[in-house]
This record gives C-alpha cells, structure tokens and sequence, in this order.
C-alpha cells in the first residue's frame, strides 16, 4: 500500500489528473449504462456490421480523440501566451509530448478517420448499394482504428507519450536518445490503426467498382464518392509505406538494428519513407473533403456542378502527382540540387489542377440561387481558408525560400490553413449536410451560424499571426521565446483565437445535444428544401437497415435533380420487392481488435508473453472467422413493403 | 459426378469482391516489399565491421531453396487446375505438397540464418545485416503465414469438398502464394545474386 | 479435354522455363561471361520475365477485371520503383 502511495507521490500533478478523470469518467459510464439498462444497446453497437452504424462510431470516436488533442492545442497556446511563461507542467520534455501527441492524433485518429467515418455512410447511400462490400472487414477496420488509438492516447498516463514530434525524425526516436517505452507507442500503435485504415480503403474500392446500382457508370458518381476512391487508391499505397517505416522503426527500438542509426546507418530513410507516406496523406485527408464541397455547393447553389469531367481529372492528377512531391518536406537536409529542382516543380505543378477545383467551385456558385445554411457556409470558409493556405503552400514549395522558412512557425500556420481550413471544415460541413440522414433530425441552424462564426473567426485569429512569427523567426516545436522580440502579442492574440476556436466546438456539441434531445424529425426524404441531387436523398432519413428497398434506376450523374425538373417526387425504382438478405452481426472484430491491443502493449513493454499471447488471439479470432458459416439473416418481405409505402406512419 | 464447372465456382458475386479486393492487397504488398528493398539498397554497402554480401551468401544453398520455392509455386499452380475441374483428391495433394515446400524452404531459410549468427553476422552487427534480415525476415512471415492459412483451408475442403465458399478462398491462397514467390524471385536476383557480382 | 490439357503442358513449360532462367542466373554470376557492368540489368531482367509468368499465367491477372488487377500491380510497382530510386541515390 506505501509503495502504491509512493508512486503516486512520485507522479507530476496533469497525469494524477488525468487519471483521476480516467476513473471518474469510466465509473459514470459504467453507472449510466447500468442505470439505462444500456449495455445490450451499446453491445448492439459494437457487434454492429452496418455501415451506417460503423460510419457513425467511426465520426463519434475520431471526435473524442479531436477534444483530447483540442484540449492538448489550448494547453500548448497557454504555455505559449506570454514570452518566458511557466504554465503548470508544460516545459521542456511534457511540451514535446504535447506537441508530438497533439499532431499524430490529429492526422492519424482525427483527420483520416473523421472522413472515412462520414464516406462510410455516404458513399454506398450515394451509389445505391445496400452496404458495403464486406461488411464484416469494416467492422474490423473500426476495431482495429479504435485499438491503436487507445494506444497512442493511453501513452500519456502509461509510460510517457511520443515526444519526437508527430514526423518522428531519427535519430532522435532511437532508442539512445529517448529510451523508455515512449517512442514505441508511436510505431506499434499507428501501426495497428494502419492496418484498419488499409483494409479500410480496400473495402471502398471494392464496394465503389462493384456495387454500384444498374446505370450508375463511373462518371456519374457524384463526386464525394469520386474522390473516395481515389483517396483510397492513396490510402492503399501510401499507407504500406507507412507500415514499412513503422516497421522499421520498430525494429530499430525493439530488436536492436542500426539501419537508421547516424553513425551505422542514415537517419534519412526514415524522412524519406515516412514523406513519401506523408505528403499523399495530405491529399487523403483533403480529397474528400473536396468531394464534400463539391457536393455542399452544388446542392446550395441548385446548380449544377461546373466543370465535372474536369473535377474528376483533377481529383485524379493531384492524387498522382501526390506522391511525386514529398521530398519538399526534405529540402533542407542536403539531398542534390537537382533532386530538390524537380520536386520544387512537381510542387507548384500540383496548384493546377488544385486551382481549376477552386474556379469550378467559384462558377458553380455564380448565377446560381444560393442557400447560406451552415453546410454552404463551411464551404465558403473553406475557400477562402484554402486558397490562403495553398499561397503560403507555393511559398514554401520554392527551395532558398524553403531555407528561410523550414522548421518556423510560418510552416505551422500553412499546415492549419490547409488542414483545418480543408478537412475540418470539410468535416463539419459534410456533418451538417448530412446529419438529418443519419439522424432523422436538422442540426439547428442557429447554433450552427454561431458555430460557424466562433470558429472561423477563431481560426483566423489563432494561425493568421503564425505566420508573422514565423517569418519573424520564431521556430516550431519550442516551449518559449524571450521577451522584447515584439513576438509576445502575436502569441497573445493566437491564444486568444484558441480559445474562440474552443468555444465554436462547445457550441457545436451543444448543438448535437439540443438538436437529439430538443428537435423534430424531419420525415422526409429529402429535408434540403428540395435542392437534393443524387441518390442519398431518394430515401428515408434515416434510411432502413437495407438502404434501398428496391433498385434505383439511375440515367444520369444527378437522378434525383432530374426527377424534380420533371416534376416528380421521387426517382423510379425498379423490380418486385422481395426478401433483403443482411449480414449478420459479428463480435470477432471487437475481439480481435482487443487481442490487438494486447499483443501491442505486449510490445511495446516487451513482455514477451504477453505480445504472443496477443498475437496467438488475433490468429485465433483470424481462423475462427476462416471457418465460420457466413450466412446473415433475411428481413421478410412483407416488412420491406409496410417499410417502404409508409403505411403506418 | 459431375465436376462443377469453373464458371459456377467463381461466379457468386461476392467471391468475386474478394478476389479483386485482394489484389488490391496486392498492390499493397508490392509497395511494402518496394520499400523493403529500397531500405536494403541504401544500406548494402554499410557493412561496418560485419561480413558484407560477398562474403556472407553461399549460392549454392541458396539455389536450392529457389528451386524449391518455385516448384512449389507450380504445384500450387496444379492445385488451382484441379479445383477448377472439381478434383477434391487431386486438388488436396499439390495443396499439400505445396505447403510441404513451403515448410521445407523456411527449414532451409532458418538453418541459413543461424549459419550467419554463429558466424557473428547478427541483426545488430551492420546496417546491411540489419535490412538483410528485416527484408528476408518479412519474407519469410509471409511463407509461414501462407502455410498456415492453406492448411486452415485444406481442412475446410476436406470438411466441405470443393463448394461456391471454399474454391474461391483456395484461389485466393494460390494469389498469396505465386506473390510470395514473385518477391521471392527479386529477393534471389537483387539480394543474393547481385550481391555477388 | 483439349484445352484443358493445353493448358497443362502450358504450365509445365513455364516452370520448366523459370528454373532455366534461374540456372542461368546462377551461371552468369560464378562464372565471369558476361562484364559486370551489363549483368545486373541482364539478371534484373530475367527477374521480370519470370514475374510476368507467374502473373500472367500463374495468377490470371488478364483475366476478368484485369483492367483493375493491373492497375493496382502497376500503381504498386510505380511507387515501390519511385521509392526504391531515391532511396538508392542516398548511397551517393
Ligand atoms: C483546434 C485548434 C488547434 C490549435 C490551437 C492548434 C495549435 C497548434 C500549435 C500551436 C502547434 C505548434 C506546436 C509547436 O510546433 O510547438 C500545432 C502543431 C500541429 N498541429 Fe495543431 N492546432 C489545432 C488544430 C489542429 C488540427 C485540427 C490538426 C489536424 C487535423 C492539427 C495538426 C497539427 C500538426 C500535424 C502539428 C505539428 C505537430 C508537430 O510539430 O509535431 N492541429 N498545433
Ligand atoms: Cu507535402
């Protein structure tokens, strides 16, 4: 019992905190579920191989790990408000791993997921499919996503978090630089989630080619599915790099390899894998949020989207060209002239095709009749937002510029111009639009323009004057700068924007609350004051288990626009209704994702045993789903038809 | 009896995701062996003290496990044949006999491994060993994976006979296993023979 | 029965060929016939052909869908070439 206490004495003040709010919030969820006789719900949940029902844990966990690395953004401004500040803990070694954590939750458990949660409701809705092409995988690939995320968020409180940074620069993450299991909750948990991510994208290709309704040919996919599959072409390749250099580091942590090593080996490959990884992520987490902009401006413009065909080429150019460019993160590090030469080209040549997205966007709202609800605001923002971060972009793509730039506070304002400003803005915009599909229920609007608001204005205020500090020299990755610089006010007015920023997410979470518990249901297929155009609005919000009750017929790229210019309700739908086959839900990806778990802290503590008895559970749970007869259940008939008519409504 | 025709066996629509959806896996083992051996290249001449490819590798140990690695790729090439003319015996046999092989080559692969550690060639000694056994290592899981799911799969045809849900998951397997062999033959030429020259 | 048997012949000749290909590979590099500057692009290409049969008759990759099958083998290989070059230039 002493020795318990002991340690605890031993523990600074944030990670007692953080513990004690651990326990207090698992007590009050276990209460609460108990009290609500819940957990066969919440089982149902889990067990679940819908992919709405997947889509949507997919968006609500991906949102607590954006509060958790939130909560770490404002606690990294507040050390940072005032020069030579001392706020609580935060110096030195636990501001590093703020920093680290903060960036690698927000790509990896924040960015990359909020977007393949959202398309993972909306993309077999937008192709008429009843689910996706393997129902049973996605499930897994949500297990596996949630696993390596409590494992990098739980890094905080069990060994100390990573704190080289979200790039994870050699040699610094080396073994002999930072010893202790920190580092290693890096690759092995991202590893894990990556896994989940690839199986992910395999599952969205698949399901996209092959499931599409009769007539639905690949140009005349809208273009939130269009930039899904090309997002998971990226995915599939740019993550198997990433694995690779997981991989790698994890060798070199665990099983004693020199390969990145300065002196046995070259730190560089690991900058090189991990770019050619990182920059295609960039456009895995901005692509789709384009399909969503697309999709949001059309339908608040009631127009047409400008330039389709170009769209789509574009969508295709950048996400080849994105992998042809990464060495622009490296131009400092020494590599040839030449080499830098021709990825400072492949750079700039990437803001032509990004740019004919912005003027199709631009005359896809002119002459239209446009609708300012909170979704086409986010759009708008977006564009503005975007278009600043893509200048500050061709900026730093220009190598002696570079030189200047590189590693400052210039580099920090560009990535949240891009990132936020693309895939959180895309997110909530995408999240509005959608939300009485997969709710039954409008966000209020109210709440909404107040959101928007405080987070926009909020935005700006925080980033805008990073790049004065930047280019006034103040470097990235540092816990303090010194007085009588003139950088103190910049920081001031950026810790202020943070906190504006806060208070936009408390509102939209208010939003959530009183729009679930306060609102009304909207009953209608189509609750966009009939601007909808393609399939997902053809049936009900939220739409049944099977989607469609029938087949849509689709003859052209926007059905349900054509059926309301020819004065219809509805699109036709083909054949007789008959019985719907479902799969059936399965608890082996929950179970296998916690084997995971377990064989990674195995790893990552190198307790042998436990990493085998983990693994031994994976391989398990792999050949009881080998053997295991796949048959679903079947919804009669005569339910699809009461369904589907509405009677009874 | 009559033996079910291929098409039959591969037409369910969900056998056909799973066969595209894994040569999507494909691609994606193909990057994963890509950067594997752009690590190994970039190292190859950082030896530090250790022995370098030149004096490491014996070739002629070497060639016999490539033989056995590609004869067993053509007897699970056979395999597929039979399965596709519904021969339940004869598919059995080359899958076994092709997991056989397979067993035989990581024997092979294993001996050479502990042959290089006692001769002080470790995975620590250089950056070259290092990438060497990382490369070669994730190879070999791969073999031992392979085994092991084919042999999973030899139960079930045996348990259920050749049937619309056990085929396609024995083509499926072939896949993996050809792919195996055709990082194999990289591995043999980038690794073992240039090493040489 | 025919083409099945075609078939058959079809894949014996290919491995017969693969095992040549690699024979002679082992030959080249012990003995010094050919100048080591050309053999590596020699032995590289023995290499592909026998990917390309073990793809194209092994694997089907032609077949149904192949359009999709060779997209995904050739994007693989595009990045892993890509990546295999600049990692390789950091010998220099
Ligand atoms: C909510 C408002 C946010 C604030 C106030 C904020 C603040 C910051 C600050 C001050 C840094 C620089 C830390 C340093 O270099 O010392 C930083 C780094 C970073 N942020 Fe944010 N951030 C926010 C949201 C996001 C979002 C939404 C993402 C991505 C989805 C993101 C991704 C990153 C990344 C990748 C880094 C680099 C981390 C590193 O240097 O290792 N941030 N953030
Ligand atoms: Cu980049």
């Amino acid at each position: 019992m002493d020795s318990i206490l002991q340690y605890f004495r031993t523990l600074p003040s944030d990670i007692i905190l953080a513990d004690i709010s651990l326990v207090i919030i698992t007590i009050a969820s276990t209460f609460l579920l108990t009290k609500y006789k819940k957990w066969n719900w919440l089982w149902s949940w889990i067990t679940s191989t819908d992919h709405k029902k997947i889509g949507i844990m997919y968006l609500f966990v991906s949102f607590l790990f954006f509060l958790r690395a939130g909560l770490e953004a404002l606690l990294i401004r507040m050390q940072l408000a005032f020069p030579e500040n001392e706020f609580w803990v935060f110096q030195g070694e636990r501001f590093n791993q703020l920093t680290s954590t903060h960036g690698t939750v927000m790509i990896f458990l924040v960015a990359t997921p909020l977007l393949i949660g959202l398309m993972n409701v909306i993309v077999p809705l937008q192709i008429g499919a009843r689910d996706v092409a393997f129902p049973f995988m996605n499930s897994l690939s949500l297990w596996l996503f949630i696993s390596g995320g409590i494992l990098i968020n739980v890094s905080f409180i069990a060994g100390g978090s990573p704190n080289a940074g979200w790039t994870t620069y050699a040699p610094l993450s080396l073994k002999e630089f930072t010893p202790g299991p920190s580092n290693t909750y890096y690759p092995i948990g991202l590893q894990v989630a990556g896994l989940g991510t690839i199986m992910g994208a395999i599952n969205f290709i698949v399901t996209i080619i092959k499931m599409r309704a009769p007539g639905m040919k690949f140009m005349r996919m809208p273009l939130s599915t269009w930039s899904m599959l090309i997002t998971s072409v990226l995915i599939v390749y740019a993550f198997s790099a990433l694995a690779v250099a997981l991989l790698l580091l994890t060798f070199e942590r665990l099983f004693g390899t020199v390969i990145l090593s300065s002196s046995a080996g070259n730190p560089l490959i690991w900058q090189h894998l991990f770019w050619i990884f990182g920059h295609p992520e960039v456009y895995i987490i901005a692509l789709p949020a384009f399909g969503i902009f697309s999709d949001v401006i059309s339908t608040f413009s009631k127009k047409k989207l400008f330039g389709y065909t170009s769209m789509v080429f574009a969508i295709i150019l950048i996400g080849f060209l994105g992998f042809m460019v990464w060495v622009h993160h490296m131009f400092t590090v020494g590599l040839n002239a030449n080499i830098n030469v021709f990825f400072a080209l492949t750079t700039m040549l990437i803001a032509i095709p990004t740019g004919i997205k912005i003027f199709n966007w631009l005359f896809t709202m002119r002459g239209g009749s446009i609708r300012f609800d909170t979704p086409m605001l986010y759009a708008l923002g977006f564009i503005v937002t975007f278009v600043m971060g893509g200048v500050t972009g061709v900026m730093l793509g220009s190598v002696p510029a570079d030189y200047q730039y590189h590693d400052s506070y210039f580099v920090v304002a560009h990535l949240h111009y891009v990132i936020i400003g693309a895939t959180i803005f895309g997110v909530l915009s995408g999240v509005y639009y959608w939300w009485p599909k997969m709710f039954g229920k409008m966000l209020n609007e109210k709440l909404g323009k107040w959101n928007f608001w405080t987070f926009v204005i909020g935005f700006h205020f925080t980033f805008f004057p990073m790049h004065i500090m930047g280019l006034m020299g103040m470097p990235r990755r540092v816990f303090t700068y010194p007085e009588g610089e003139g950088l103190g006010w910049l920081n001031f007015v950026s810790t202020c924007g943070a906190f504006l920023m806060g208070i936009g997410v408390f509102i939209f979470m208010l939003n959530i609350y009183i729009t679930t518990r306060y609102g009304k249901s909207v009953q209608l297929n189509d609750p966009w004051m009939k601007r909808g155009r393609t399939l997902e609005w053809t049936i009900p919000s939220p739409p049944p288990p099977y989607n469609f009750a029938r087949t849509p017929i689709v003859t052209s790229g926007e059905p349900l626009w054509n059926a309301y210019e020819n004065r219809k309700e509805n699109i036709e739908f083909e054949g007789e209704y008959e019985d719907i086959h479902m799969p059936s839900s399965s608890s082996l990806p929950f179970f296998m994702g916690m084997a995971f778990l377990i064989a990674s802290f195995g790893f990552v503590f190198q307790i042998w045993w436990l990493a085998t008895l983990g693994m031994l559970g994976v391989f398990m749970t792999m050949a009881i789903r080998s053997f295991q007869n796949k048959n679903g259940y079947s919804i009669p008939k005569k339910n699809v038809i009461y369904h589907d008519k509405g009677v009874g409504y | 009896m009559q033996a079910p025709a291929e098409e039959k066996l591969f037409s369910d629509k969900q056998a056909q995701m799973n066969i595209l959806a894994f040569w999507f896996l494909i691609g994606a083992e193909v990057v994963v062996f890509g950067c594997l051996f752009g690590i190994y290249v970039s190292v190859q001449e950082l030896t530090a003290n250790g022995p370098g490819p030149k004096e490491l590798f014996n070739l002629s140990e070497i060639i016999i496990s490539t033989i056995v690695l590609l004869s067993s790729s053509f007897t699970c090439a056979l395999g597929v044949y039979t399965l596709k003319l519904g021969k339940k015996r004869m598919t059995f046999i080359w899958f076994l006999l092709t997991i056989s092989l397979g067993i035989g080559f990581v024997f092979l692969e294993v001996i050479e491994f502990v042959a290089y550690v006692g001769e002080g060639a470790t995975i620590s000694t250089s950056a070259f060993l290092g990438a060497f056994y990382m490369l070669l290592g994730t190879h070999g899981a791969h073999v031992i994976f392979g085994v092991v799911w084919i042999s999973m799969l030899l139960i079930q045809l045996v348990l259920f006979g050749i049937t619309k849900d056990t085929a396609p998951k024995l083509f499926i397997a072939s896949l993996y296993w050809h792919f195996i062999d055709v990082i194999w033959v990289f591995i043999f030429t980038v690794v073992y023979l240039l090493g040489k020259v | 029965m025919k083409k099945e048997n075609d078939h058959l012949t079809k894949l014996s000749i290919m491995f017969v060929t693969m095992i040549i290909l690699t024979l002679i590979a082992f030959y080249l590099v012990s003995s010094d016939w050919i100048s080591t500057n050309v053999l590596p692009y020699v032995l590289l290409f023995f290499a592909v052909i026998q990917v390309v049969i073990q793809l194209v008759l092994f694997m089907d990759i032609k077949e149904k869908e192949g359009r999709y099958r060779i997209t995904s083998v050739v994007g693989g290989g595009f990045i892993a070439l890509l990546t295999i070059f600049f990692l390789a230039l950091l010998k220099m």
